[in-house]
């Protein structure tokens, strides 16, 4: 079992109180809510009434409250068994927006179901990608998954819209204090305190909102005038399909897949103290789940969902990553569907509220990308990699338009900046793999040579195998005990011969040189030997290397002795 | 050639002596001529700054656990101040750190010796 990290209040095995876990589940929601714009823009775009708009909120609720508890499972072959919450998600906005220009509403439902039919069968293959998904592809995801949130989140925090193209000072001051309240109980809280402090910002924000009229009495009506119980609508506009739209969707699917795999991906490291490397099993079973969600989203008459980057820079910085939460979240919202009134709460949040929201969740989404991409040595294709794929992936937002003379069934591949840092981060990985060899081999000189040589040897080669820090330094010390040993097994005059094989699991050192094996000690030479080399430089050289390896042994043969270091990656 | 500079200062009539680089079978010679200087000069209490030391290998350690071992003889003591975290692995993982009093910055070992004198 993973060892949960230090700063984690309540880890993804841990059971918090009832109480706290509804309300968690209910702070998790508050996030979520934000995208229930994205179905009033499709409706709006597509010429629909505001209560299909009603009905789509109403079915998205409804479909990614299941998706997020199914999410959460850990036993069974769906779920990640993570926190990892679903919302009908911008990867499908623009798949959605063609679709629904070309057939309605109906042909958006039933090319959603494709697209859930299309993750579920790439979840299945997923396990045997794991060559194209190193640390610094993943990395540069969860990176820029964070970053894609930005050009929603900013706007929103200074007012921002098409009718005030300049900061507004008042939404600007109400986004200030909610996200300073936010971050100064996150930062400065203890326990209870840090685990609400989205919640308590976001009571705040709203209270300010209301003191300062951006929050009308007209809005917050709706909460008085909607209906307490409401059967939804299911399946209300039925469905319909079309080959022309299956590019589009596919595309959107697979992105939404990566997007899921970024995200996991930090699920993964934020409760496991001791995390290396991506665990493809539960990245499968996820995209499993999103999948199950998507062909649900199309069955009741919502939109396509991907997993909620936002939720996830919640937990990290809440510290609360328990899997009960994403029961309780899921199971709120289904209710919520049955609820008009709770909803509205939801539905009415003040835009300024939202805004500083998500870029409270920001903050730690941009921060595990940049400590996963750093979790591995960094050489010059690996920059290449990072560097390349974050460029050309901001190029979307930075420069408006630049890829709108992009064929049309392409463009979902190039319709955020995620999309495209993705897209170049696996390619660009593919290339840059070209001409690496996983064996090295090299020879050192013990009566010429030095600790330095062993460092720049492995230094580079580690950085170009993208293998972790920690690993190539403990190799790089035992080699170095064979080179202070050396003296004294007669080596002086003698070359010793080093070849290095390395795969994500494993590395490897084999030293042959002539002469015998040593003994290796059990315990440290005693401290009143120290002072006598020839007594006790050999023990301790021995002793210190073994303390490095997880494993070592030797054979001789010839006059030549082979010793055969491992360490686990 | 492994690179190793070793400083000697006195600080409230403490030597201390900061060593940058890599202490390797090589260089912890220097070392040792280092350590053996001052202990000849009778000094009873040592303290060194590694703040600035990126690698230690046994011939290193052997060198700091022997001039130790002759000052703890003399009722005196060899204290170690502002490890990285790769060279205080080497002490943990050898077990070595048992032997030395090991501190966080060269001004918490000065304050200990310090507090010892009085």
């Amino acid at each position: 079992m993973p060892r949960k990290p230090t700063n984690l209040i309540y880890g993804v095995d841990d059971e918090p109180p009832l109480t706290t876990t509804l309300l968690l589940g209910f702070q998790h929601i508050f996030i979520l809510s934000i995208a229930f714009i994205f179905p009033v823009v499709i409706v709006t775009e597509i010429g629909g009434s505001p209560e299909d708009a009603q009905n789509l909120i109403c079915m998205a609720m409804l479909a990614t409250g299941l998706s997020t508890a199914l999410q959460a499972f850990n036993k069974g072959p769906v779920g990640s068994g993570y926190l990892c919450p679903l919302v009908n998600g911008p990867a499908f906005v623009p798949a959605s927006l063609l679709a629904g220009k070309a057939g309605g509403l109906a042909l958006i439902f039933g090319m959603t179901i494709v697209a859930g039919i299309f993750e579920a069968l790439f979840s299945q293959v997923v396990g045997r990608m794991r060559k194209f998904f190193p640390p610094e592809v993943t990395g540069t995801v969860v990176l820029m998954v964070g970053v894609e949130v930005i050009p929603i989140a900013v706007p929103k925090f200074f007012g921002v819209d098409g009718a005030h193209p300049g900061v507004a000072a008042l939404p600007f001051l109400v986004a200030l204090i909610t996200l300073a309240v936010t971050a100064g109980f996150n930062v400065w809280g203890k326990g209870k305190m840090r685990l609400y402090s989205l919640l308590i910002g976001m009571v705040a924000g709203y209270a300010v909102s209301f003191a300062t009229g951006i929050l009308t009495i007209d809005k917050a009506r709706l909460i008085i005038d909607s209906a307490f119980f409401q059967l939804p609508e299911i399946g209300k506009f039925g469905m319909s399909f079309s080959a022309v739209m299956l590019v589009p969707f596919l595309v959107a699917a697979f992105s939404s897949a990566l997007k899921t795999m970024g995200d996991l991906t930090t699920c993964q490291k934020i409760n496991d103290a001791d995390w290396r490397r991506i665990e493809m099993r539960s990245i499968g079973r996820g995209m499993l789940a999103c999948a199950a969600g998507n062909i649900t989203s199309g069955l009741l008459g919502a939109l396509g969902q991907s997993v909620s980057s936002s939720n996830i820079g919640l937990s990290i910085a809440t510290g609360a990553t328990s899997r009960r939460i994403g029961y309780a979240a899921g199971g709120i919202l289904m209710l919520l569907a049955f609820f008009p009134k709770l909803a509205a709460i939801f539905v009415i949040m003040p835009t300024p509220v939202m805004g500083a929201s998500l870029v409270f969740a920001v903050c730690f989404m941009i921060m595990a990308g940049i400590q996963i991409i750093m979790s591995r040595m960094i050489d010059s294709r690996k920059t290449f990699v990072v560097g390349l794929s974050i460029i050309f992936g901001l190029s979307f937002d930075i420069v408006p338009g630049l890829y709108a003379g992009v064929d049309p069934m392409l463009q979902p591949l190039l319709s955020s900046s995620l999309a495209l840092a993705t897209i170049c981060a696996v390619v660009l990985n593919v290339f840059f793999r070209m001409g690496i060899s996983q064996k090295m081999e090299f020879e050192i000189d013990p009566a010429v040579d030095t600790s330095d040589r062993i460092f720049q040897i492995m230094e580079k080669q580690g950085g170009t195998w993208g293998a972790r820090r920690e690993v190539i330094f403990n190799a790089i010390a035992a080699m170095n005990e064979l080179l202070d040993a050396s003296p004294f097994l007669g080596l002086l005059e003698k070359k010793i011969a080093l070849s290095v094989q390395f795969d994500e699991f494993n590395l490897d050192v084999r030293a042959v040189y002539e002469g015998m094996p040593f003994d290796i000690p059990t315990a440290m030479p005693c401290i009143d030997s120290m002072h006598d080399a020839e007594a006790s430089a050999l023990a301790l050289s021995a002793f210190t290397m073994s303390r490095y390896v997880d494993r070592m042994s030797f054979s001789t043969k010839d006059g030549k002795t082979e010793l055969l270091m491992h360490f686990e990656h | 050639m492994s690179k190793m500079e070793i400083i000697h200062n006195l600080i409230e009539d403490i030597p201390v002596l900061f060593v940058s680089g890599k202490i390797d079978a090589v260089t912890s010679k220097d070392l040792e001529t280092a350590l053996i200087g001052l202990i000849d000069q009778n000094k009873k209490f040592l303290i060194i700054n590694m703040e600035k030391v990126e690698f230690l290998s046994s011939s290193g350690l052997r060198v700091l656990m022997a001039s130790l071992n002759k000052l703890k003889h003399r009722d005196g003591d060899l204290l170690l101040a502002a490890l990285q975290p790769f060279v205080k692995d080497v002490f943990f993982l050898t077990g070595a750190s048992r032997f030395f009093s090991i501190y966080p910055n060269q001004g918490e070992a000065i304050n200990s010796l310090q507090a010892q004198s009085r």
